[in-house]
């Protein structure tokens, strides 16, 4: 369907390669050859088709997408859900990631149900942002000073040491560590995606209809 | 340059009472003089038909941004923001309604008359609106992207909050770089435009996009639940307003808040207040583009979120009660 619609559209060159345009959105990438996607990223005419078909295609997959209840609400949680693959990326050395159990119940309910299991690394842009930069807030190595520092500071993390805890940690240990970290991780997340979450459904022509309310009280000083 | 764009920004300049020969008197009119590179950068954000490439700034990580935004006759505006790098998630604006296309989630739109993403909304509207919290200076020429631009400082006037640094296009008012600058005078987030073209017309594509069928709009969740807690936030910087408040879940954890968020027009946070788990660790503080601190008190655990200086989150959850 979505080949037809594009190829439909206003052409000059030929029709193989837009067919091969598509196909990179349909995500059959591996259809092309590598030499042949090198010398479309060359093509400056063609970068402007591919801003087209990426929208377009978009747009036809969420017109696909219409059945159904939506919310959200499930969509961002499948967002998250996602997330411990992107974390993965900048926080390699943290073998303990365990992000399979760590996800709710609910998460994952909403992931069958909203993402192709396929696709779990694309996230939401900003989403994914605030989790990166979450993600390397933790990792940012603490400075001597330990004062206010861009790093977590979590106060009672070492009264909740089991008793047995020494300077060596034992595995055990480090294990319980990690995991509350990684617990604590998850709950700034969750905070900080739903700050942003309730930024972008923040209706804006209200807050403004209210600031200019107030602004038109006062004399507009831009008038010479 | 192009006679169409000189044409452009000399009408600009014009309706603008000129900023162009405001350039003489700098320095004795520093801040008005920053007002109106300030709505000047507004108007353009409104008014032109441009094409930009840019790269976004977060700690460490930069991600390439496809921009672009025209104008109708009829005034509507098109805007599109295309993620270049990974995934490619895409926001297009038309009018007041906003749709989000993730390529592996559902699409959705929103109504919403700014993309809350790269650069704050509240640039693209008048000084007016946050003349009473923040000061605008400006503070010299450079070249930015090849071009003659405006260095401008937004700076709060008080010490709960982070500033700005804009460089504006003498010509045609655009935001050519920004910084985000937090109490220490350290860029916390930065954009920088790496193209940018001026077109006297719409783009072709954004008339196409138009003719799309647009994903489902989605309504905010109307559920405008009591709060369940009897402690609330008490103190906020000066300048900020209560916008929001409601009891929700958390998306994540299905935790249950209460939330109220907050802005200044240009700034928001937000205010959570949820019942304290048996598990919960203690107080925590994350740094970043996003500053939050967490700390339990009683049978609750507060929490602020949003871009203020931690200092600032600390006093708001201290003053919960």
């Amino acid at each position: 369907m979505s080949k037809a619609h594009l190829s439909n559209d206003k052409s000059e060159s030929a029709n193989d390669r837009q067919e091969s345009w598509s196909a990179l959105f349909d995500s059959e990438l591996d259809a092309i050859e590598q030499a042949d996607f090198d010398a479309q990223l060359e093509d400056a005419e063609q970068s402007d088709r591919w801003y087209r078909y990426g929208v377009i295609k978009s747009a036809m997959k969420g017109e696909l997408n219409h059945n159904g209840p939506l919310d959200i609400s499930a969509a961002v949680a499948a967002e998250i859900d996602a997330m411990p693959a992107t974390s993965n990326e900048v926080d390699s050395d943290n073998v303990v990631q365990a992000h399979g159990s760590s996800r709710s119940a609910a998460a994952r309910k909403a992931a069958m149900r909203w993402f192709n299991p396929v696709a779990k690394v694309a996230v939401a842009a900003g989403v994914a942002a605030v989790a990166l930069i979450t993600v390397q807030t933790y990792q940012t190595p603490t400075d001597a000073s330990g004062v206010e520092q861009p790093s977590i500071l979590t106060n009672p993390m070492g009264a909740r040491q089991p008793v047995s805890f020494s300077p060596n940690s034992t595995p055990s240990a480090s294990t319980t560590q990690q995991a509350l970290e990684q617990s604590m991780r998850r709950q700034a997340q969750s905070y900080m995606i739903d700050h942003q979450q309730q930024l972008m459904m923040l209706s804006t022509e209200a807050a403004n209809s209210e600031e200019q309310a107030e602004a038109g009280k006062q004399q507009d000083p831009q008038s010479p | 340059m192009k006679p169409g764009v000189w044409l452009v920004s000399l009408a600009l300049a014009l309706l603008l009472a000129s900023p162009a020969f405001a350039q003489q008197e700098t320095e004795q009119v520093a801040q008005s003089d920053g007002e109106r590179w300030y709505n000047f950068m507004s108007d353009a954000l409104n008014e032109q038909n441009f094409e930009a490439s840019l790269v976004y700034v977060l700690g460490d990580r930069i991600e390439p941004y496809h921009w672009l935004h025209a104008v109708e006759a009829s005034g509507e505006q098109l805007e599109l923001i295309v993620q270049m790098n990974g995934p490619g998630f895409r926001v297009l604006r038309i009018g007041d309604k906003v749709s989000h296309f993730h390529p592996a989630a559902r699409d959705y739109s929103l109504r919403a008359r700014s993309i809350n993403y790269l650069i704050p909304p509240a640039f693209s509207q008048k000084f007016e609106l946050i003349k009473d919290y923040y000061r605008v200076v400006a503070v010299g020429g450079a070249r930015v992207l090849d071009r003659k631009a405006q260095h401008i400082r937004l700076i709060s006037k008080h010490d709960n909050r982070f500033g700005f640094s804009v460089w504006v296009d003498r010509d045609s008012g655009m935001p050519l770089k920004m910084m985000m600058i937090n109490e220490e005078g350290v860029p916390i987030e930065q954009v920088q435009m790496t193209s940018l073209a001026l077109r006297q017309d719409p783009s072709p594509l954004l008339e196409e996009l138009k003719r799309l069928s647009m994903p489902p709009l989605i309504q905010m969740s109307t559920l405008n639940q009591q709060m369940q807690s009897n402690v609330r936030p008490t103190w906020q910087p000066e300048g900020f307003k209560l916008v929001e408040q409601k009891h929700h879940q958390l998306a994540v954890d299905d935790t249950p808040v209460d939330h109220y968020l907050f802005t200044d027009g240009l700034t928001e946070y937000s205010v959570y207040i949820a019942p304290r788990a048996a598990e919960q660790a203690g107080s925590m503080s994350v740094i970043g583009s996003q500053n939050l601190y967490t700390e339990p008190r009683n049978d609750v655990i507060i929490t602020v979120v949003g871009q203020i200086p931690i200092q600032t989150a600390k006093r708001i959850v201290a003053e919960v009660q």
